[in-house]
């Protein structure tokens, strides 16, 4: 992982942390799902490709992220 | 990323084939103004993207050169002025630069070698000079690098998009730096200056498409949702109603976020021209009388030119023919005696009234009397006054002997005269004309002598006006000389700027307004779909967890974004000071601080010089540089030509110091550096300086030809 990647995973993890812990957080989601998806996104955002394209990986992910058991 | 060499051959000031080797580090090229430094820096560019700087116009494609153009540079003249000379007719010179640079992607080094070629072929034995004396190709590019299959070659638009990925276009501008430019990348006044060259060049840009990916993929999401729900509820037509409005809505919401944006951009763009023009006027307004003083200085030129021209043409017209005259002079000084001895003999006819009185008759009757019928004197043969009337009569005789041959040759003798008379003034008003040509001819040397003297000092001071508005142009942006005099038409174009602006922002309300309108609308339809979901008469649609996860995850890269962006603003801020502090380290005066504000803006110190002013621009972009080059562990050479003209010696010393611990490879050139110096030995002998070399003019032949033009070239001499 690249300092860059790094740096901006801590900042999403961080943040996923302090709202799910404030409990304001209307929607219900599963913290740990939720930061492995915040992980495999902040690796696409590095990649050389445009964010269209890119959104196609991601659908690809958080579905497969959803179906393992919480 | 690291440039190992250059190699140009022909190439504007570099005559035959020249090699640079650079290494990590600081690598310094000295040399004063003419020496080569700008046509090195050019030389670069050329190679990788194929255009040369010139001053007032930008970088201009070689391909695209034409004395004709506003670039008024014919095609061949990037090319080296002595290898064009020195090329017979009908044969070819090569213009090449050849730049060999490593990469290092994945852990695994990479050696690209970029070469850029042109030939010119020479189609006047007479003349070499002229564009239309040679048939110049255009520029060929070649991109070789190693790969895990072997060599790969790239040629024309294949080795420009490697160009490409290897320095994306974005932040050319930035890593190649020149002094010329640095206004235009930073400016204070401008805060859109400060948000472009984050755009550009740091790490945020990653953080904005991260936003955008989730961003386009939970609209995605939400469309297969709806898709769903529509789908089981199909025989619901509330159902559908609903879920068709929220595509309508959310299909204008999309257009009016694009209009937004637009708007935005317009009212931003309009916004810099105001400002543009609004400095414009307030610089017309302030130096007015430097263009006051221009045109006068231009309009006694023009007089000074129209006097000489005026002489010059008096002299043309008097030259040949004082040189005739001149040659008659001699005829003239004959013909001069020739009148004077006719007069003298006219002058000596003889005396009637004299030989008349006593005639003839009355001297005879005393001879044969022999006695004076006056006096009653005894008149003796051979006596005193008997030879004497004997001798008056012989001259009588003579007399009237000569009296008649001049009374019959008296018409003749007359109209001679009278011709005498009309020419005998003739050679002294020749000779006197002559003498006054003379005299005139010399009075218009002198006066030439004066007016030429006179257009020095004129031309001195428009020199030093020149210099001036050259400096306004590059402080304030403003060329007065054109501009002057249209103080009028910015003033109207400041109307209407203001006006469309006005009338823009009107439109942006709008907008935005509408899209709160949608927004609302999505929230309250999405709400009816969730309570209708929940009735007895309609299919439930549970939450999804992928929804939902990418909802959240959407909320939180939008919320870190923002905290992004202002971190690194604060972290810009912090490292620029760090720069600048080193950059004016010698400084004892009065030095600010870089204060960065949430909104791009930089805060305009008035108590500072323009050499600080460029000092605290240079630091923000290095600041940028090195954070990026930090985050995404990509380094790329900052090449830099002449950092700015503000700076002294020492302060140029300092920006070197500060630099060179900065990038992993930098290549300055400046002229200001004293060798001399202990500073500067202090800076060869330091580790992280790894090349010094010294760009000095090599003249060929100094006595033939034109020295100035094609008989000097750059020598570059290693010095560390």
């Amino acid at each position: 992982m690249s300092k860059i990647e790094n740096e901006m995973f801590a900042m999403i993890e961080s943040e996923i942390k302090q709202v799910l812990s404030e409990g304001k957080e209307k929607r219900i989601v599963d913290k740990r799902k939720t930061i492995l998806v915040a992980e495999k996104l902040v690796g696409l955002s590095l990649a050389n490709k445009e964010p269209e394209s890119l959104s196609n990986d991601y659908i690809a992910i958080v579905e497969s992220v959803c179906k393992q058991n919480s | 990323m690291l440039i190992r060499k250059i190699s140009i051959e022909n190439f504007q000031s570099y005559y035959s084939c020249n090699d640079m080797e650079f290494s990590k580090g600081l690598n310094l090229i000295i040399g004063n103004g003419g020496k080569g430094k700008s046509k090195l820096f050019n030389a670069f560019y050329w190679a990788l993207f194929g255009k040369i700087y010139i001053t007032d116009i930008g970088w201009v494609d070689t391909d695209l050169l034409s004395a004709n153009s506003k670039t008024n540079m014919g095609k061949h003249e990037f090319i080296n002025m002595r290898a064009l000379n020195k090329t017979p007719n009908n044969e070819t010179v090569r213009v090449s630069v050849i730049i060999e640079l490593t990469t290092k992607t994945n852990g695994r080094e990479i050696d690209y070698t970029i070469e850029r070629n042109a030939l010119a072929k020479r189609l006047n034995p007479d003349s070499w000079n002229l564009e239309s004396d040679w048939s110049v190709t255009l520029n060929e590019l070649k991109v070789s690098f190693d790969s895990v299959t072997g060599t790969i070659v790239k040629e024309r638009e294949y080795a420009k998009l490697e160009i490409d990925d290897l320095f994306p276009d974005g932040i050319r501008d930035y890593i190649w730096f020149q002094g010329e430019s640095l206004d235009s990348l930073i400016n204070f006044r401008k805060k859109e200056t400060l948000k472009a060259a984050v755009k550009h060049i740091s790490y945020y840009p990653l953080y904005e498409k991260l936003s955008q990916i989730i961003s386009i993929s939970t609209d995605k999401i939400e469309k297969a949702e709806r898709n769903k729900t529509r789908s089981q509820n199909k025989n619901n037509s509330e159902v559908q109603s609903l879920v068709s409005t929220i595509e309508i809505s959310t299909i204008r919401l999309d257009k009016a976020y694009k209009e937004k944006i637009d708007l935005e951009n317009d009212i931003l763009e309009l916004e810099s021209v105001l400002q543009k023009d609004e400095k414009k006027l307030e610089g017309l307004a302030d130096f007015t009388k430097v263009v006051n003083d221009y045109n006068q200085c231009e309009i006694d030129l023009s007089a000074v030119k129209e006097e000489i021209d005026k002489l010059d043409s008096y002299q043309r017209k008097e030259l040949p023919q004082t040189w005739i005259m001149r040659g008659t002079e001699t005829l003239i000084e004959q013909s001069k005696n020739i009148i004077s001895t006719y007069t003298s003999k006219q002058d000596s006819i003889p005396e009637r009234k004299y030989l008349e009185n006593p005639g003839r008759t009355k001297l005879e009757e005393i001879l044969s009397n022999k006695q004076c019928y006056v006096c009653g004197q005894d008149v003796l043969i051979d006596s005193e006054p008997y030879n004497t009337i004997l001798r008056r009569i012989q001259e009588q005789e003579q007399y009237f002997k000569e009296f008649e041959e001049y009374t019959n040759n008296l018409s003749v003798n007359k109209k001679f005269e009278r011709f005498i008379g009309s020419i005998s003034d003739y050679p002294d008003s020749i000779l006197f004309k002559l003498q006054l040509i003379d005299k005139n001819f010399q009075k218009s040397e002198g006066d030439i002598n004066k007016l030429i003297q006179k257009r020095k000092i004129i031309e001195e001071r428009k020199d030093k006006l020149d210099e001036r508005i050259a400096d306004i142009k590059n402080k304030y942006h403003v060329d007065v000389k054109r501009e002057a005099g249209s103080a009028n038409i910015i003033t109207s174009g400041l109307r209407a700027t203001r006006g469309n602006i006005e009338r823009l922002k009107r439109k942006l309300d709008v907008t935005t307004k509408d899209i709160m309108t949608y927004e609302n609308e999505i929230k309250r339809c999405q709400k009816d779909l969730d309570k209708f979901s929940n009735t007895v008469t309609g299919t439930r649609i549970p939450e999804t967890e992928w929804k939902n996860i990418s909802e959240f995850l959407k909320d939180v890269c939008r919320k870190v974004q923002e905290k992004a962006r202002k971190e690194l603003l604060i972290k810009i801020q912090i490292r620029a000071n760090e720069f600048y502090e080193k950059f004016t380290q010698h400084d004892n005066g009065y030095k600010g601080s870089i204060v960065i504000d949430e909104d791009y803006s930089i805060a305009f110190d008035p108590g500072l010089n323009t050499s600080h002013e460029d000092r605290k621009k240079m630091s923000i972009i290095n600041a940028l540089l090195s954070l990026n080059q930090e985050a995404l562990d990509i380094y790329y050479p900052f090449i830099s030509d002449a950092p700015t003209s503000n700076f002294d010696n020492q302060t140029t010393q300092s920006y070197l110091l500060g630099v060179k611990d900065m990038f992993e490879q930098s290549i300055i050139m400046t002229k200001d550096v004293d060798m001399d110096k202990a500073h500067f030995q202090d800076l060869k002998l330091d580790a992280n300086v790894s090349k010094i070399y010294l760009l000095e003019s090599k003249f060929f032949d100094e006595t033939k030809y034109n020295p100035e033009i094609f008989e000097v070239a750059t020598k570059i001499s290693p010095i560390k």
